[in-house]
């Protein structure tokens, strides 16, 4: 068994050896770096790395069980950072981790300890607690609305962020959940009008990309009827300057890739690299809220803010901690 | 016959043309007038199809040229050909099987696209059919028809794609499929057409149906024209085809039948009724018939069915994969007998394949004996044109035909089952052909000759049976007309 | 003349490969990447270490069983274009044994000759339904293609599931249960030298026993098979049956050695086979440069696209054409 390793070296010498010493971020995506949702966020992250001149590179619309040849593929050409971008890839990444040596893996958006490799978590509840201030603030019927992809815990989390940012502000407040799908857009179109027609007027998305189909639903609704508006709002990626959602979006409860991938790549470059759960929230700075600047000043009041801004500094502190 | 001088329908001037450099045609020059059966003869290999080819404009020649009633015909071009009133029926179909006669009409006038008024295209195939003295449904799928009605409905087909103004109607070896009586039919027809002021080109290498056709000839020999004018003699349009006489055919047996070696008794089914006749060692029984009226339903009887057929000399374990292991020249060698992209190495051994010294008794292929075996068996049946490595689609029909029948009878089947085996093949090739049967019933074989020409069939059997509507009957002589009259179903003559 | 007709068609999928990789370069030349660094990009992607060249052989592997399994089908005939949804059931029964069995160092190969086993199976099933209830088996092989990949969908995400994750993703194969790597770093199993085993094998049944003179003979004349007493209905049934059980064992191996669990939209090389096999002109040994040569295209793509940014679907364009020259050559040859 021996044999085969020997014979390759031999054959690999016959050609120009050009030794790629362990270099560069990689970054493995699910979806198309186009989707208009995380793996989009992901590339984007990713180019502001690039742009602070690290080598990187991007590999798109990887099947969780073809993440393992990408790994391998990838480590066998000296990159010394793999990010595996999204928790399907976490079993692979594990498993091919065992088998590597010089090639650092990171799975981000996956709260488990495993290990060999570091894994990412995005506490995104703290951001969602902020907006829920706002919306208990602004919401005149007192119906609020959550819509979720899946029924995941980082996505309850939001819910409950989401939940008690309102409670805190209006006791009476109500938050309606529903879990649809990440990627039908009717689905969550449908959902979003159900609710509107329940009487909500604030609905938080945590759909990805299929947002699209709430922010239609509330961009009709509030065309058809600008005396009673429906505001919304945007969650891991900035919904503000989205022109479909805009002018409807309140604020968002963003991650912010770049800042997490610079973390996780400066600590595979200066030896602070420890296998574990790297945590990214408000007081990393990673997951932030983000009000849209058009409103601020107008629907979004001097007192509004300074609210926003008072409650996180105390989720910082600890103060308020998430139920 | 000769119509006014100037000009002629059809002139053909100083055409040649040659493939890799060998040529086909070499200043072929002739001349034809309107309103006659010309018919243009030659060996097969002695440039007749290419000559079609430049007429019909599917081959550019590479000097000379064909003008039709003075006018220059554009080479290289079929849509010109047909323009100029050139219609051709080619000696394998171009029908579609699975449409009726008036969709292959319709498609051969050209006219696929668009909307297509069937009743009056059915009408007009009636009318022209009628004309002839044929009756063709033009409804009818060609799949359901036999060989002598496809072939009148591609003669139909030719004549409506020149919208009723054929000039010259080209008809490749049209009698090669058909049985005498088809000939018969189709020779007042053509005549007919003549009489219409179509120049018919008639090609072919059957003498008697020359004889009883064409008034005019010419014959080609290795892409020259050797004669060109008023019907020789038979014995002189042999030589000048193949430059010497061929032999006589009169190959019947001296000696008494022996045993049994194949027994039909009470076939049915298939459209067959009741069919029962033995053949025996040392005879050829020969089965005339015309087309279609139960030779494939018989042929497959006789290689498959183990009860009504039964075969008394061979083993039972002479059967494998339900095939009766006997010599079989199949009908259509290039489909049915050979496997054309193989080698002839590979094409002789076939059927061997799996037998001691080819193969061990685990299957495993001893090549070196397939090559000796080929070697010995193409020098013995004289096979030209390729040794053991050429691929069998390479070779001419004739020398096709001779691999076959090497590779059926070179161990002395005890029964043979020959079906139209000279298909095709030229003078010469078709005498080998029947003598190589001849041969083997002498060695002892039991041959069955299903065949559609009668002369030939003649020639070689020593008993004659007559398929009629799926009935058989045994001729009670040799005699041409009398089996001609059981061929069209007549009471006993 | 011989010698032209024999070679000459040997060397057409050479040809078009490497006409195809011309046609890139010309098309990147014209649009100003330097040709030279284009192919010693390529060329140090695929040989410019022994982990490299691990990986190399690896991703041919798959390939190669796949050809394989279509050329054994289409060399007799049966145009079996469900290699896709064999390879998938291969996978799919190769991971529930591994899952099922105590892991051990026979694990792998008994969950290969499971996955061989459901591949014939499943082409079997495609074939009897062509035979006995006439559907043209291109039609019900391409159904159950479809057909297996949601069979493996539902099994991943029902009996096989991992309770530890959300996403559709079956549970691991233990440790101890897999196909070990030949080369560290690589997935290089011993399903690469098998493979290429088996084409030598498939070639050698192909020219040297009598079954596989029998599926050339089919092939390329049934009518005149049969008359010669070959019987082509069970050596058809017989091919199908193989080309099964080589698709299956390519997902057998791929679960075994390479990606150790399955996702609900799993991969397959199954179409990529029947490509492979085309290049490779139906030849078992042809084969091997084929499949390389399209690995080497997949490698060479995102080598391409890292190292000098061109959009990876290049490398896909070129496997299009190369299958299309080929194509192409012997449509030419067939008409002259």
């Amino acid at each position: 068994m021996r044999l085969i390793p020997r014979l390759l070296t031999v054959l690999a010498c016959v050609v120009p050896s050009l030794a790629q010493g362990a270099e560069g971020v990689a970054l493995i995506t699910a979806g198309s770096i186009n989707d208009g949702g995380w793996s989009q966020l992901a590339k984007e992250g990713l180019d502001k790395l690039k742009a602070g001149g690290v080598k990187t590179t991007v590999i798109q619309k990887v099947g969780a069980d073809a993440a393992a040849t990408e790994l391998r593929d990838l480590a066998a050409d000296g990159w010394s950072l793999i990010i595996a971008h999204g928790y399907e890839f976490l079993n692979p990444a594990t498993e091919v981790a065992k088998t590597l040596k010089g090639t650092r893996i990171a799975v981000s958006g996956a709260d488990v300890e495993r290990p060999g490799i570091v894994t990412i978590d995005f506490d995104v509840s703290q951001a969602s607690y902020q907006l829920g201030v706002i919306a208990g603030r602004l919401t005149k019927s007192g119906k609020l609305g959550f819509i979720g992809g899946g029924a995941f815990p980082s996505v309850k989390a939001c819910y409950r962020g989401f939940l008690a940012g309102a409670k805190s502000v209006r006791a009476d407040a109500t938050v309606a959940e529903a879990y649809t799908s990440w990627d039908q857009v009717t689905q969550n179109k449908a959902q979003a009008e159900a609710f509107i027609a329940q009487g909500i007027d604030q609905i938080y998305p945590d759909v990805d990309a299929a947002a699209k189909g709430i922010y239609e639903a509330v961009a009709e609704r509030n065309t058809a009827k600008p005396d009673a508006l429906v505001w919304t709002y945007g969650c891991v990626g900035d919904a503000n300057a989205n022109p479909a959602a805009g002018k409807w979006t309140l604020a968002s409860a963003v991650i912010r890739l770049d800042n997490a991938f610079a973390h996780v790549a400066k600590s595979a470059s200066d030896g602070t690299w420890k296998p574990g759960v790297v945590r990214e929230n408000l007081a990393s700075g990673t997951c932030v809220a983000v009000l849209n600047p058009t409103l601020v000043g107008g629907v979004l009041t001097p007192a509004i803010q300074a609210e926003v801004e008072a409650a996180g500094k105390q989720l910082v502190a600890g103060t308020i901690t998430i139920p | 016959m000769n119509g006014p001088v100037p000009p002629p329908r059809i002139a053909v001037a100083g055409v040649s043309k040659s493939y890799a450099g060998i040529p086909a045609l070499d200043g072929v020059d002739f001349q034809v007038p309107a309103g006659v059966v010309h018919g243009i003869l030659g060996e097969n290999g002695a440039g007749k199809s290419t000559l079609m080819k430049i007429l019909y404009g599917l081959v550019r020649p590479e000097s000379g040229y064909v003008r039709v009633d003075g006018v220059d015909l554009p080479g290289g071009s079929p849509a010109a050909a047909a323009r100029a009133g050139i219609g051709m029926v080619h000696q394998h179909f171009a029908l579609v099987d699975d449409l009726t006669v008036v969709d292959n009409c319709i498609l051969g006038a050209g006219r696929g696209l668009g909307l297509v008024d069937r009743a009056a295209w059915a009408a007009r195939i009636r009318q022209f059919a009628g004309r002839l003295q044929w009756t063709i449904d033009p409804q009818a799928r060609i799949a359901d028809l036999g060989v002598g009605q496809r072939q009148r409905v591609e003669i139909v087909k030719a004549l409506l794609a020149g919208g009723g103004q054929t000039r010259v109607l080209i008809l490749d070896e049209p009698t090669a499929v058909l049985t005498p009586q088809e000939v018969d039919e189709l020779i007042p027809a053509l005549e007919a057409l003549a009489a219409g002021g179509t120049t018919v080109l008639f090609i072919s290498h059957k003498l008697h149906e020359v004889e009883r056709l064409c008034p005019t000839v010419t014959i080609l020999r290795r892409g020259r024209v050797v004669y060109d004018g008023p019907r020789p003699e038979r014995d002189a349009m042999t030589r000048l085809m193949v430059g010497e006489v061929p032999p006589v055919l009169g190959l019947h047996a001296t000696a008494s039948p022996g045993e049994s070696r194949l027994e039909v008794r009470n076939l049915e089914g298939g459209g067959l009724h009741d069919l029962s006749f033995t053949v025996r060692a040392g005879e050829v029984v020969a089965v005339a018939g015309v087309d279609g009226n139960g030779q494939e339903p018989l042929i497959r009887a006789i290689l498959r069915d183990a009860r009504a057929v039964t075969t008394p000399g061979l083993a039972p374990e002479d059967r494998l994969g339900g095939i009766r292991r006997l010599g079989l020249i199949p009908d259509d060698r290039q489909h049915e007998a050979l496997v054309l992209p193989l080698s002839l190495r590979d094409n002789l051994v076939l059927k061997e394949h799996r037998r001691f010294p080819f193969a061990t008794s685990w299957g495993w292929l001893r090549l070196g004996r397939w090559r000796a075996h080929a070697v010995d068996l193409l020098t013995r049946y004289g096979v030209r044109g390729g040794g053991p490595d050429t691929p069998a689609q390479d070779l001419s029909g004739g020398n096709q035909q001779k691999v076959v029948i090497a590779r059926e009878l070179h161990r002395n089947p005890g029964l043979i089952i020959a079906v139209n085996p000279t298909r095709g093949l030229d003078l010469a090739a078709s005498a080998d052909v029947l003598r190589a049967l001849a041969a083997a019933r002498d060695a002892g074989a039991a041959v069955l000759l299903i065949h559609h020409d009668l002369e030939e069939l003649l020639a070689v059997a020593d008993r004659v049976l007559v398929l009629f509507g799926g009935r058989i009957r045994e001729a009670p002589s040799r005699e041409r007309s009398a089996i001609a009259g059981l061929m069209l179903g007549s009471p006993t003559p | 003349m011989i010698a032209a007709r024999t070679v000459w068609p040997a060397l057409i999928p050479f040809a078009a490969a490497v006409a195809a990789l011309g046609l890139i370069l010309a098309g990147l030349t014209l649009v100003g990447y330097a040709p030279g660094e284009v192919l010693a990009t390529a060329w140090r992607g695929l040989a410019g270490s022994p982990l490299r060249l691990g990986i190399w052989a690896q991703e041919a592997t798959p390939l190669l069983l796949t050809g394989l399994a279509a050329g054994l089908a289409f060399r007799c005939g049966v145009l079996n274009v469900g290699t896709e949804g064999q390879y998938l059931m291969g996978a799919v029964t190769a991971l529930a044994v591994l899952l099922a069995l105590p892991p051990s160092v026979l694990s792998p190969w008994l969950a290969a000759l499971a996955g061989a086993g459901a591949g014939a199976l499943w082409c079997a099933l495609a074939y009897g339904l062509d035979r006995w209830r006439g559907v043209p088996l291109v039609l019900s092989a391409i159904l159950l293609n479809v057909v297996a990949a949601r069979v493996l969908g539902a099994l991943v995400e029902g009996p096989l599931h991992d309770p530890t994750t959300a996403a559709p993703q079956s549970a691991l194969v233990p440790e101890a249960a897999r196909l070990g790597a030949l080369l560290p770093g690589t997935a290089l199993t011993l399903a690469a030298p098998l493979a290429v085993a088996l084409a030598v094998a498939s070639w050698l049944v192909q020219r040297q026993t009598a079954l596989g003179f029998e599926f050339t003979v089919i092939g390329l004349n049934p009518v005149a098979g049969d008359l010669a007493g070959i019987p082509v209905e069970s050596r058809r049934r017989l091919a199908a049956l193989g080309s099964g059980a080589l698709a299956g064992l390519a997902g057998a191996f791929q679960v075994a050695g390479v990606t150790w669990f399955l996702s609900g939209d799993a991969q397959s090389y199954g179409y990529a086979g029947i490509a492979v096999a085309l290049l490779g002109r139906l030849h078992p040994l042809g084969m091997i440069p084929a499949a390389l040569f399209f690995a080497g295209l997949d490698i060479s793509g995102r080598q391409w696209e890292r190292r000098l940014g061109i959009p990876h679907d290049l490398g896909d364009v070129a496997k299009g054409a190369a299958v299309a020259l080929v194509l192409a050559a012997g449509f030419f040859r067939g008409r002259r």
